[in-house]
């Protein structure tokens, strides 16, 4: 039988499957792609950017700028494509090692926060410890589950997975902790915000996403 | 329905390896040109008219078309000042087309400038250019800007320009750099070769970072008419 070259369908599904969403995102060129990504809009406030990084691995990075409270969101402007069973791998490092505030993942809704149906990696170090929280919200509550894994100014490789009755957050290929409550029950977007939570600025840099269909 | 594998462990292997490093992918598909010919266009690349000027960019079934003015003119795409490669170990490949009377420089480089201060790039002419001893074969050329400064460094790779769509590999390593051409290693600029000739030598480059480029050089001494290059694929990424 003659063997062909494979398609990337083949390589992530099995025949039988029927592929949903998919997105694989990169970060980099000129210009971040505006047709697939809100680089902030009315979101985005105070001082905040969004804009490709001239540096190194640098991918997209997401700045508060120095104005107290201002928040920088990264979505698809409410398309929100991936069902409430999905996942998605993200690489990113962030400026500070304490205080300011980020959630990253998949999140329905366009203002970011806790208030909407979503699995993100939360960082906080104010009320939280300087570990990659998981923030699960579903059902009309969120949980905050305490995670194990430190290193908020290294480069990591998340990923998040939402399943039935399940989500778990892995760092690095680790296993970092797992919630089974209020786990998210509506379509969701691939999200990353970041808040200063005072008049520092307060970075976010992402030089890879994907997100699919679990 | 579970992934049978992610694109990220395609490209990268297990998650416990450390986490993947930046990477660009266009496939210059579609309708419309990906690229920004002004400041406040949208695109994965910048468009530069870095001598003479003139150049128009189309899609086509061939990719990618620029088509030169109808003048000595080199027309430019490049990630403009979004340097996220790193010059000691990044990887460019590409696929390109170049005709009659044109020659394409691609690679790696960190500034839009003719004749950018560091840069590491494929050389391919084709006849016509006869001010250049690159018509008809392809070259490999690096820069850097870091002293002492040396100028250029450029091999030969003995393999010959043709009018067929082409391959090109760039390795910017710690070493040094290789250059092939459709999966034939055909130069290599390194310590390991410096005793070659007295015009190869290698250059340090910087720590700042590079960002694939693809320009398209119409002749010095042209004539008077335009002149197409194509390109349909580029890829870059840290090693």
């Amino acid at each position: 039988m003659t063997e062909y070259t494979k398609s990337l369908y083949s390589l992530w599904n099995k025949s039988e499957d029927i592929m949903g969403a998919h997105i694989v995102e990169f970060f980099s060129g000129y210009r971040v792609n505006q047709r697939v990504w809100d680089v902030g809009g009315s979101q985005t406030s105070g001082t905040a950017t969004i804009g490709l990084d001239d540096s190194i691995n640098g991918g997209v990075k997401l700045a508060t700028g120095t104005t107290s409270g201002s928040t920088a969101i990264l979505d698809m402007n409410q398309t929100c494509q991936f069902g409430r069973t999905s996942s998605i791998i993200f690489v990113s490092i962030h400026s500070h090692g304490a205080d300011g505030e980020s959630y990253s993942g998949l999140s329905n809704g366009t203002s970011g926060g806790s208030a909407s149906p979503q699995i993100t990696s939360y960082v906080n170090t104010g009320w939280r410890s300087s570990n990659f929280d998981l923030y699960t919200y579903g059902g009309g509550a969120g949980t905050w589950t305490s995670g194990t894994i430190s290193g908020l100014t290294s480069k990591h490789a998340h990923k998040l997975e939402a399943k039935e009755s399940v989500a778990n957050s892995y760092v690095d290929g680790v296993l970092n902790c797992s919630s089974t409550t209020t786990l998210p029950d509506d379509h969701m977007q691939p999200q990353f915000t970041i808040n200063n939570n005072s008049a520092t600025n307060k970075t976010l840099n992402i030089t890879y996403c994907e997100a699919w269909e679990t | 329905m579970a992934l049978q594998s992610t694109a990220y462990e395609l490209m990268h292997g297990s998650f416990k390896n450390r986490p993947m490093k930046s990477r660009m992918v266009e496939y210059f598909v579609g309708p419309l040109p990906n690229i920004a010919e002004s400041d406040s266009d949208l695109g994965a690349f910048k468009a530069h008219a870095t001598n003479g000027s003139g150049g128009a960019y189309a899609m086509t079934d061939s990719g990618l078309r620029v088509r030169s003015g109808t003048g000595s003119n080199i027309n430019k795409l490049d990630a403009h000042y979004n340097r996220m490669f790193n010059p000691h170990g990044c990887v460019y490949e590409s696929v390109a087309q170049l005709t009659y009377d044109l020659s394409i420089n691609q690679g790696m480089g960190d500034d839009p400038v003719n004749d950018m201060p560091q840069h590491c790039y494929c050389m391919a002419g084709y006849s016509g250019w006869q001010s250049d001893d690159m018509a008809n074969h392809i070259e490999f050329q690096t820069q850097s800007a870091t002293a002492p400064a040396r100028g250029y460094t450029k091999v030969a790779t003995g393999i010959r320009s043709s009018l067929n769509p082409f391959h090109t590999k760039i390795e910017m390593l710690g070493f040094g750099q290789t250059l092939s051409i459709n999966g034939v290693l055909g130069a290599e600029i390194s310590q390991f070769n410096q005793s070659v000739s007295s015009y190869n030598y290698p250059h340090v480059m910087r720590t700042n970072g590079v960002y694939p480029m693809i320009e398209f050089k119409h002749s010095y001494t042209p004539p008077t008419t335009a002149r197409d290059g194509y390109v349909s694929y580029i890829e870059a990424y840290n090693v």
